[in-house]
């Protein structure tokens, strides 16, 4: 990080320095609060306070037909912990989190190490994967929602021409957690493939030239050069992707809200459910933020783990 | 980096050896399992989204098949016209509402993100560190956690159901990504020119304008892109804090549209297309840059 506290003290001496009581002038001699403001205005104002009075509706009991709220305390968050369907939603996300983070990582490593190599149309296959991080999230649900139709939908009537006699229902309360899944893995291995694939390319050729030199197999160039160089961006990717994942709406929202029978109850559709639909706004501020406890936790063990592997950031 | 003789395929930041067309059988297996190996990931990436266009495109008659076929018996504009020109669908005014929103949100992030990293990466003041860390923290915030709070307060200051409330709850999320990536593109320019311009008289706001803005052009390019995508891509605020369909934006419209109309595939899917075509388009265009900005940010 430069600090420019030389040039500062420089400036203050020069004679260039002009007197005057222009606007540039007074800015010029405490810049830091006007270039500042803005922005502080901007994080202070609307994310700041919405966040520390988000944490202080979870202490009241406001909902949105009563009008008259009191102070509670902690009660919110005793009922919440203590309902089993919390630690249900709880369960569902990190299933839903872990899988599609995994997945999403594993096919964005694959594809990256594919398309790190000079080939033709190279750039067409890399603009064709990441069409799905452009599509917006709540079209990619409703596009999806038509292909797993039953009846009409495209993925079954393919199956049926492979042969398959029964294929799923795919958003019953059997199979749609697995749905959407595959959903939201379409949705962001994209974001995983163009960190990774950034990454490879920065990984300087003579490496790998001299691990040939040195008779090392390709495979070994793989795991001894590759992956620990990919940790750091790997680390960064998967933790905005769980980040992102864990509290991720419109896919569960649009496809099962949270159905059939609470199969896909994810945390923040039982926060937006028990806020807006049934109004209580206190309990679903609670629900919200034990989510946000929990990433981070979640983000501080991954971050101390990450320190203790590699020494530092 | 190394110059590539096909630097048309080659990325921003690439530095593969260079490509030589020499006929080698090795190679040459290994190139065609490199596509063979490629293309169930290319179909699954682009199946869905080719399967919106089929759908926008088939007659109204022929989307309900019990036998649909991944080749669409015949081919259609109406659907596009049926809903653009419609007068009881909201559809046109919704997408208005949603240029309008994205681009005030995309504006506001960029005129205060700029100058609050300009701030962080270039200004000493008390608390600097903290407010950065601060700033990246924000990241981790979830939206549902922003918007109960954002929906009392902006229902009290009567923002709801207004265009202008959506803008302001959109810079929430557009705002914290935006400093950060301006801020770490700035520590990693030199700030000698911009020493050398003080010295010589120019105020801070010169600076700015003159110096800093021309040189990390190619970074507000990628913010911007990023705000812009994220704003029209956004659900959740959108569904919380409006619910009148003229002031609705897309995303709630489509979905409304799908609850209510729920047999029209074909109009539902026209107007999913002509939401993701310009989200698509810019991505597409400022691909590169997005990869180069997005890397140098991760990486730092």
């Amino acid at each position: 990080m430069t600090v420019p506290t030389f040039s500062d003290r420089l400036i203050k001496r020069s004679f260039v320095r002009r007197a005057g009581n222009s606007a540039l002038n007074v800015i010029d001699r405490r810049p830091a609060p006007f270039f500042l403001a803005p922005a502080l205005l901007g994080v202070v104002l609307i994310d700041g306070i919405p966040l520390v009075y988000g944490l202080t509706i979870s202490l009241f009991n406001q909902s949105l037909s009563n009008p008259t709220t009191s102070f509670v305390g902690l009660r919110n968050y005793g009922t919440q912990l203590s309902s089993p369907s919390t630690w249900n939603s709880i369960g569902l996300s990190l299933v839903f989190t872990g899988f599609s983070v995994g997945l999403a990582f594993l096919l964005g490593m694959i594809s990256a190490l594919l398309l790190n190599a000079p080939m033709r149309a190279r750039g067409v296959i890399r603009a064709l994967l990441i069409i799905p991080w452009a599509v917006p999230a709540f079209v990619a649900a409703l596009i999806w929602q038509w292909m797993y139709n039953d009846q009409f939908g495209i993925i079954n009537s393919v199956l049926t021409d492979l042969g398959v006699h029964s294929p799923p229902l795919w958003l019953s309360s059997r199979y749609a957690m697995m749905s959407l899944i595959i959903v939201m893995v379409w949705k962001s291995f994209p974001f995983q493939m163009v960190l990774l694939l950034a990454g490879l390319q920065a990984i300087p050729d003579e490496l790998y030239e001299a691990a040939k030199v040195d008779g090392a197999s390709a495979w070994k160039g793989f795991v001894s050069i590759t992956l620990p160089l990919l940790r750091p961006i790997s680390f960064i990717s998967v933790l905005m992707a769980a980040i992102n994942a864990f509290q991720f709406f419109p896919i569960p929202w649009i496809l099962t809200a949270g159905g059939p029978a609470g199969s896909t109850n994810v945390i923040p559709i039982s926060s937006y459910n028990t806020a807006f639909q049934a109004g209580q706004l206190s309990q679903g501020a609670t629900i919200a933020t034990i989510m946000f406890i929990i990433i981070l936790i979640g983000a501080s063990v991954y971050l101390w783990r990450y320190v203790k592997l590699m020494g530092s950031l | 980096m190394t110059t590539t003789s096909s630097s048309r395929n080659v990325g921003a930041v690439t530095s593969v050896p260079r490509y030589r067309s020499r006929w080698n059988g090795k190679r040459i297996v290994t190139r065609v399992l490199r596509y063979l190996a490629l293309l169930p990931i290319v179909i699954f990436a682009v199946l869905p989204f080719y399967w919106m266009l089929c759908t926008a495109a088939t007659p109204p008659a022929d989307a309900f098949s019990l036998t649909p076929s991944l080749w669409p018996p015949a081919l259609t504009f109406d659907n596009f016209i049926r809903v653009v020109s419609s007068t009881t669908n909201p559809f046109a005014q919704q997408f208005l509402n949603t240029v309008i929103v994205s681009f005030a949100a995309t504006v506001l992030a960029m005129v205060f993100g700029l100058s609050g990293a300009y701030a962080l990466a270039r200004l000493s003041f008390r608390g600097r560190g903290t407010l950065g860390t601060g700033i990246i923290l924000l990241q981790f915030f979830p939206g549902v956690l922003l918007v109960i709070p954002l929906f009392v307060v902006l229902s009290r200051l009567g923002l709801t159901n207004s265009l202008v409330g959506l803008a302001i709850a959109y810079t929430t999320l557009t705002l914290p990504f935006t400093i950060w990536i301006l801020r770490g593109y700035l520590q990693s320019l030199p700030v000698e020119i911009e020493d050398a311009a003080r010295v010589d008289g120019c105020s801070y706001v010169g600076v700015v304008v003159r110096i800093v803005i021309p040189t990390i052009a190619p970074a507000l390019a990628v913010v911007a892109t990023l705000a812009f995508v994220s704003s029209w891509n956004e659900y959740l605020l959108a569904l919380v804090l409006v619910n009148k369909p003229g002031m609705q934006l897309l995303g709630v419209g489509l979905t409304s549209f799908a609850s209510q109309f729920g047999t029209d595939f074909p109009g539902l899917f026209a107007m999913a297309t002509l939401t993701t075509i310009p989200v698509v388009l810019v991505f597409l265009v400022f691909q590169r840059a997005l990869v180069g900005g997005l890397s140098a940010g991760a990486i730092k």
